[in-house]
């Protein structure tokens, strides 16, 4: 142990510290820093000491709210064309709803009895299920829906639509063809409010979400099974050891022989996620490789090209194959743009925090979205404003 | 510190940036969320003066939104932070003459604290403190919570308790000296760290 201070030191210490030293205590404390360095030490350590032991008291007293106040106030001047734009909406409006005013009463009653403030469901939006577009390897896009043919044929495989279930399946024709034929190439859109099903010709069964393109070919012929993926989808991989079954996306490989698993990998979000449900996959990026457990989470950051696996409650993320919202402690940023894909509205906020606020829940992907809204506003977290396919998040 | 399955939703530091150049105050909003009491702690060492540390910060804070929109900012995000927090801290003292010229002297060439948001977030640090307090005797507990948390002067503190100011000197150094001894581990970690 070092050398004391001595108490005389000591009590000037403690009177600097608190702010109550005279000034002869200051030079006498000024001596003794300048007669050797040890002495400086320990003056630091005491400083240290003094400081590490505050910090656990300063948190207490700092009023972030506050703070966060000012600082908005200050720079919402920068933060000119989003928020600025509404409220120019909102003063339009005002001043046209004077203009009705001073014209005709019997508008003004109208519009009484819709206040525009409140949360009002003009036209109800309802998803709608299980559309898809299929582009043929001719080029010809087909809209899937009951009123078209039921078999379509492609070199080498057949497709099979099934409309109870709503899903394609596609069989392969000839097999003694197969291994030298080029790969014929269909592709499957599904677009915002859509998910469809699909069979492959190796029995693998993919579910698409919303907003979500599968390019596959008719018939897996070569080493490997290679599909490419935008958007959402889920795998269920027919097991076969020799010919890995692989899914491209913009950023990140998977790779998997027999297992089932759910890729989210849409274009403008920051990250792609792979999560395993059961069995094993590979992952690779550019310049990184895992292995993939059951129960975790490989995700990559596209900006930062990281790569992290973490583990995960697999349920939250293959709950839209059952037709469930599942949001665990889910911002509400991430909430909008799943709902933006599966209901077709555009989700805006009108402050800052609301997109950042978390909520838990599940609910039917079924239900209207209005039934959705109001769980999610009964928290009295959120307060939504509804105007056609337009809904204005604030925080309450 | 980090929990697994954080490190999917942190937004990194870079990208807050990249909104808040994009005008997008959300992104001002992470990285106040994510250093504001950080900063406030660190300043504090400075100043001394929690308000005056809130001042500082959050000038800062709009120096960045308004250098960010500059594309000002040509270091680490932490580091233009801190180090723009520690300089306003530094002017503040050079500026005003309230607190002690030896901290003033010693805290410009020396800092006493890291900028590691972790080691002053540590939430053992705050437990170790606060057991160790607790394991002082009750008297010596108490004058030692009303000088250092309360910030009363040894004046204020002896009439408030009713005894001499030589005793809440003695019982401070007492308190000192055990807390010290508590908290060996914790200041040698620090000392090798970052001295």
């Amino acid at each position: 142990m070092k050398k004391n201070i001595p108490d005389s030191i000591l009590d000037i210490i403690y009177a600097v510290l608190n702010d109550s030293q005279t000034e002869s205590q200051e030079k006498q404390l000024e001596t003794w820093l300048n007669e050797d360095a040890e002495n400086r030490e320990l003056f630091k350590e005491y400083l240290s000491l003094h400081q590490k032991i505050k910090s656990t008291r300063l948190k207490d007293g700092i009023d972030r709210k506050k703070a966060w106040k000012n600082i908005e106030k200050k720079v919402k001047k920068h933060d000119s064309y989003r928020i600025q734009f509404r409220n120019k909406l909102v003063k339009y409006a005002a001043s046209l709803a004077i203009l009705i005013t001073l014209g005709a009463g019997l508008y003004v009653l109208v519009e009484k009895e819709q206040p525009p403030q409140k949360t009002s469901y003009d036209e109800l939006i309802t998803p709608r299920k299980n559309q898809a577009l299929l582009t043929l390897s001719t080029g010809e896009v087909v809209e899937i829906n009951k009123k078209i043919k039921k078999y379509f044929n492609e070199p080498n495989a057949t497709i099979i639509k099934d409309d109870t279930n709503n899903y394609l399946q596609y069989r392969q024709a000839n097999q003694q063809k197969q291994a030298s034929a080029e790969p014929v190439y269909n592709t499957l859109t599904i677009p915002r409010s859509g998910k469809y099903k699909l069979i492959l010709s190796d029995s693998t069964v993919v579910w698409l979400n919303s907003e979500t393109t599968l390019k596959y070919p008719v018939s897996f012929t070569g080493k490997e099974r290679m599909v490419q993926l935008e958007g959402e989808a889920y795998f269920e991989i027919a097991q076969n050891r020799e010919t890995p079954f692989i899914v491209e996306t913009n950023g990140m490989r998977i790779e998997a022989t027999g297992t089932s698993f759910n890729v989210m990998a849409y274009s403008e979000d920051k990250k792609i996620e792979a999560t395993l449900v059961e069995g094993r996959i590979n992952v690779y990026t550019e310049d990184q490789h895992r292995n993939v457990e059951p129960g975790k989470q490989a995700s990559f950051q596209r900006e930062q090209k990281e790569l992290s696996i973490n583990s995960v409650n697999t349920s939250y993320y293959t709950s839209w194959v059952q037709g469930v919202f599942k949001f665990n402690n889910t911002r509400m940023r991430e909430i909008a743009k799943r709902l933006h894909r599966w209901y077709d509205v555009n989700i805006s906020f009108r402050d800052t925090i609301a997109p950042e606020l978390r909520f838990t829940g599940v609910i039917d992907k079924n239900e209207s979205i209005e039934k959705l809204f109001r769980v999610i506003e009964a928290t009295d977290k959120v307060e939504l404003t509804v105007k056609e396919k337009e809904v204005l998040v604030s925080k309450k | 510190m980090n929990q697994p399955g954080d490190d999917k939703e942190r937004v990194s530091d870079e990208s807050a940036l990249k909104l808040c150049q994009r005008n997008y105050t959300e992104g001002l909003k992470i990285l106040f969320d994510r250093y504001y009491n950080s900063l406030v702690i660190f300043s504090h060492a400075y100043t001394g003066r929690l308000e005056i540390s809130e001042d500082i910060v959050q000038q800062i804070f709009i120096k960045f939104w308004e250098n960010s929109h500059a594309s000002n900012i040509h270091c680490s995000v932490k580091s233009f932070l801190f180090t723009s927090v520690r300089n306003a801290s530094i002017n503040y003292l050079n500026k005003n003459k309230t607190y002690q010229k030896i901290l003033q002297n010693y805290l410009a060439e020396n800092d006493i604290v890291n900028e590691d948001e972790e080691a002053i977030e540590d939430l053992e640090l705050a437990k170790a403190v606060e057991e160790a307090t607790n394991k002082l005797p009750q008297k010596c507990r108490q004058i030692f919570r009303l000088v250092i948390f309360e910030e009363m002067k040894y004046q204020e503190v002896a009439q408030y308790l009713g005894i001499s100011i030589n005793t809440v000197k003695t019982q401070l150094r007492r308190a000192y000296a055990s807390l010290r001894k508590s908290l060996e581990h914790l200041l040698l970690f620090t000392l090798l760290l970052f001295f």
